[in-house]
């Protein structure tokens, strides 16, 4: 089946280009300016699904002067049919220089299925945008009005419902460039599905990967979270004497941001945007000295864990002992293994808070309000980059936002006060599967902005 | 062995934000490499260790006596591979959280031997981690574990075909509790799946002539035994393990591309694009004309004080609200259409001022029709401030006089 052809039209300087951006997630595509003219020629773009192309979007210059255009029509060529004066008035060698960008338009007019017409609802439904719907109203091809920045703080979509409504334009969609929704992106293709029905099951298919790929996304940027914050509870730095130097609280701070410049750097990645769209002031730490609680049940309790699971460890190491014995010692090896193998791990716990007394030296480390704020910041940044349009041209400059009056402080400060405990889970590549980090998760999910989750 | 796209993919998706350094001596695909063709060494001297193990193992179990006793052989040759299966089969049915822990050791020695030969560590840890850690780990080491046994069993397999084609073993049971045809049921319980392979099934006779104290054993006997118990290692040992590894394999090859896909990242659908009207130079943009006297172009003019009510004033192409110094004028117009321009332009020369919106690029519409509209008398206001600069050029270029545009404050 052959794809169905978008092209993409409307005023210079309304977002034809961001909305295929925006489409694409690709920050590349294109150049965009607020100015007019800034794209000079016709590019398409085919989208795949499963390696075949289902949608060719056709991304065009700007109409200039459809008012000048449209009166070629009204005049010299009063009395030709609308097709007719689309295809004679491109050879009319007396207005190539004056329409040459308009006619690059024109040209594909005649090929697209589907005209995508961008509408900056920042500006009023004035006389030249109007000929432009009357232009392209001579191709008889299906129109569909794309209401950018509807998001816009003065918008006329009124007025413009209205004039739309006149040419009988009724099934438009809203769509913010600056402002991404993937509900307004479902109705942009359900609309494609109502005009071409041929093409219904595929484009199903296509807004069905694309919700996958948005889950997978801000699932991912969760995780990525996660790990980060359990990075962070569990990056401890040893100093020289009893009480840190200046330098030492230095670079026990150079490393935690270092872990959140990488959760940035990999949201950055995962939602395909660039570094200098996100410029986050550094986050406020507060170090204190790492201490094992030792008289904590739930650490002791975790350790009774440990020792449970080494002890099966142990006896599996037995059972291979005895495999090289014909099964004859089974018993012996599998008791001394489950013993050495409990005495293995509770030491390991131990040994490092035990030397770093002895040796009179602090550990740093970070204090729970401190992996709280970087929760908070974080769940932040994933509901802005899930949301935020590819041609957003302002860097994110953090949420000012106050953290959620439901966050249960307590309970976190707890559950990162125990996730620093299990410092066995620092700088693993994927998450623990422990209750603590499930914790960890459901309130990551929790904090993310209502219209993320 | 090299790795696949989805997995280097994967790599380079997750390795950046673990904030992983010691890795700019390599580049990553190469060093997980290196990680992964360890890992496949090890597990081949494992599994020929353990094949030389019990290849050791089995004679020492038939060198006791000249007499052996049948099931207590069996006991010893298979009953720790069942028993081994079993806590297996226990293990993967109990949600742990560490089902790869069990071997620990394996992990830390690919992380003592990759750190000898340069593996970053993030790299090694990021390998351990997706292929012998949870779920895929589960069957990684399965698998691993499964090898081992049938290596083992093989091993000892051989061994006992040799010792038994080199040496005559008197085959007996005994008992205290149980009775011939116990031992006879059991026998034939255990005689259905060789016998399927064409395997020898003793007999009720055979068993008679078998119990300890019965001094004749013809070598048909012991010869059915022999291979009974050959055929009862090779099918309930080494085919057993065999399937167990087979089966551990295709599930951990599948559990692995799942966790490689999960971690793909895809922000983008893909696509790809083609120029089909390139842009010839022959018109140039409306924004790049080069103003000739760009540098020395002086900013126009604030208005000062109240605006002339005698003036007619037309806000052109207008979309904001009446800016505040137009609000109680007279005569204040808007030209928003084709027809609007047209009525403007017939109307008779007076004093005539277009206001625009300089917060709006010029597009070529707009300024055909200023130029149209250029006469001596006409002024422009510019109101807004994006684009001040860029109307100033474009309106210059076009003839209107610098005096003749001022800046109306928004």
């Amino acid at each position: 089946m052959t794809p169905i052809s978008l092209l993409i039209v409307g005023h210079a300087n309304t977002g034809k280009t961001s909305l295929i951006r925006t489409l694409l997630r690709d920050h590349d595509f294109g150049d965009i300016q607020n100015r007019s003219g800034t794209t000079r020629h016709v590019e398409k773009i085919a989208l795949t699904l499963n390696d075949t192309p289902i949608l060719d979007l056709i991304d065009t210059p700007g109409f200039e002067d459809s008012i000048g255009l449209w009166q070629t029509r009204t005049q010299a060529y009063a009395n030709a049919r609308s097709e007719q004066w689309l295809s004679d008035i491109q050879h009319d060698g007396q207005y190539q220089q004056a329409f040459e960008q308009e006619f690059k338009i024109l040209k594909q007019l005649s090929s697209c299925d589907i005209i995508l017409y961008v509408i900056d609802l920042r500006q009023a439904p004035l006389g030249k945008y109007l000929d432009e719907l009357n232009i392209l109203a001579c191709a008889n091809k299906p129109i569909v009005p794309i209401l950018n920045f509807c998001n816009a703080q003065h918008s006329h979509e009124t007025q413009w419902r209205h004039c739309l409504a006149e040419r009988q334009l009724h099934a438009h969609v809203r769509y913010d460039t600056v402002a991404f929704f993937l509900a307004d992106e479902r109705k942009l293709y359900q609309t494609l599905q109502s005009l071409a029905p041929d093409h219904y099951d595929t484009l199903q298919a296509f807004i069905e990967q694309r919700e996958r790929d948005a889950q997978q996304r801000i699932d991912s940027a969760q995780e990525a979270l996660c790990k980060t914050l359990i990075d962070s509870a569990t990056t401890q730095l040893v100093c020289a004497g009893s009480t840190p130097s200046a330098a030492e609280s230095k670079a026990f701070e150079a490393r935690i941001r270092q872990q959140e410049q990488a959760f940035l750097n990999h949201c950055l990645t995962l939602y395909d945007f660039r570094t200098e769209d996100v410029a986050l002031d550094a986050l406020p730490l507060r170090e204190g000295q790492w201490q094992q609680d030792v008289f904590d049940p739930e650490t002791l309790k975790s350790w009774g864990i440990n020792s449970s699971t080494s002890a099966v460890t142990g006896a599996a190491i037995g059972a291979g002992i005895d495999i090289l014995s014909a099964g004859l010692t089974l018993g012996t090896a599998t008791t001394f293994g489950a013993l050495i193998g409990a005495g293995v791990q509770t030491g390991r716990s131990f040994k490092s808070t035990l030397m770093n007394k002895l040796r009179k030296r602090s550990v740093l480390a970070l204090n729970p309000d401190s992996l709280i704020a970087m929760l908070w910041r974080g769940t932040q940044l994933i509901g802005h980059l899930h949301h935020r349009g590819h041609a957003a041209q302002q860097a994110y400059q953090g949420s000012a936002a106050e953290p959620n009056k439901d966050m249960d402080i307590k309970a976190l400060e707890k559950l990162f006060a125990r996730i620093s405990q299990r410092l066995e889970w620092h700088h693993q590549p994927t998450l623990p599967n422990h209750t603590y980090v499930d914790e960890l998760q459901q309130a990551i999910a929790k904090n993310l902005p209502e219209r993320t989750r | 062995m090299s790795i696949t796209g989805l997995e280097r993919s994967a790599l380079q998706a997750t390795l950046p934000h673990t904030g992983a350094n010691g890795l700019s001596g390599q580049p990553l695909h190469e060093s997980y490499s290196k990680a992964v063709n360890l890992a496949n060494s090890l597990q081949m001297i494992l599994i020929v260790l353990f094949t030389l193990i019990g290849a050791a193992a089995a004679p020492l179990a038939f060198s006791n006596t000249s007499q052996l006793n049948i099931f207590w052989l069996l006991l010893i040759l298979l009953g720790a591979h069942f028993l081994s299966l079993l806590l297996w089969f226990a293990g993967l049915l109990a949600r742990t959280p560490q089902v790869g822990g069990q071997l620990q050791w394996f992990s830390a020695a690919l992380q003592r031997i990759g750190k000898i030969v340069r593996i970053p560590a993030p790299v090694l840890e990021c390998f351990l981690q997706w292929r012998f850690r949870g779920t895929v780990g589960k069957w990684a080491i399965g698998r691993l574990v499964h090898a081992c046994w049938a290596g083992y069993l093989l091993g000892g397999l051989c061994s006992a075909l040799l010792y038994l084609m080199t040496h005559q073993v008197h085959f007996v049971w005994e008992t205290t509790l149980l009775t011939q045809q116990d031992f006879y049921q059991f026998t034939q319980w255990l005689s259905v799946l060789p016998s399927w392979l064409g395997a020898p099934t003793p007999s009720l006779q055979d068993i008679q002539m078998s119990q300890i104290g019965v001094a004749v054993q013809g070598d048909d006997t012991r010869k059915l035994w022999g291979l009974w118990i050959l055929a009862c290692i090779l099918i309930y040992g080494v085919l057993l393990r065999l399937i167990c590894t087979g089966v551990s394999h295709v599930i951990y090859r599948r559990q692995r591309l799942r966790l490689w896909t999960s971690l793909q990242p895809k922000a983008r659908p893909r696509s790809h694009t083609q120029i089909l009207d390139a842009d010839s130079d022959a018109v140039t943009p409306t924004h790049s004309s080069p103003a000739p006297d760009r540098d020395t172009m002086a900013a126009p003019e604030s208005i000062q004080g109240p605006l002339d009510p005698t003036f007619e004033y037309y806000l052109f192409e207008w979309s904001k609200a009446t800016p505040t110094q137009l609000t109680n004028l007279p005569h204040v117009h808007h030209i928003q259409t084709g027809s609007d321009q047209a009525d403007f332009l017939q109307a008779s020369a007076g004093h005539k001022i277009l206001v625009v919106d300089a917060d709006i690029s010029p597009d070529r519409g707009s300024l055909r029709f200023i130029s149209q509209a250029n006469t001596p008398s006409l002024r422009l206001y510019l109101h807004g401030q994006t684009f001040v600069s860029n109307w100033c050029e474009q309106l210059h270029e076009r003839g209107i006089a610098p005096q003749h545009i001022k800046l109306l404050e928004a």
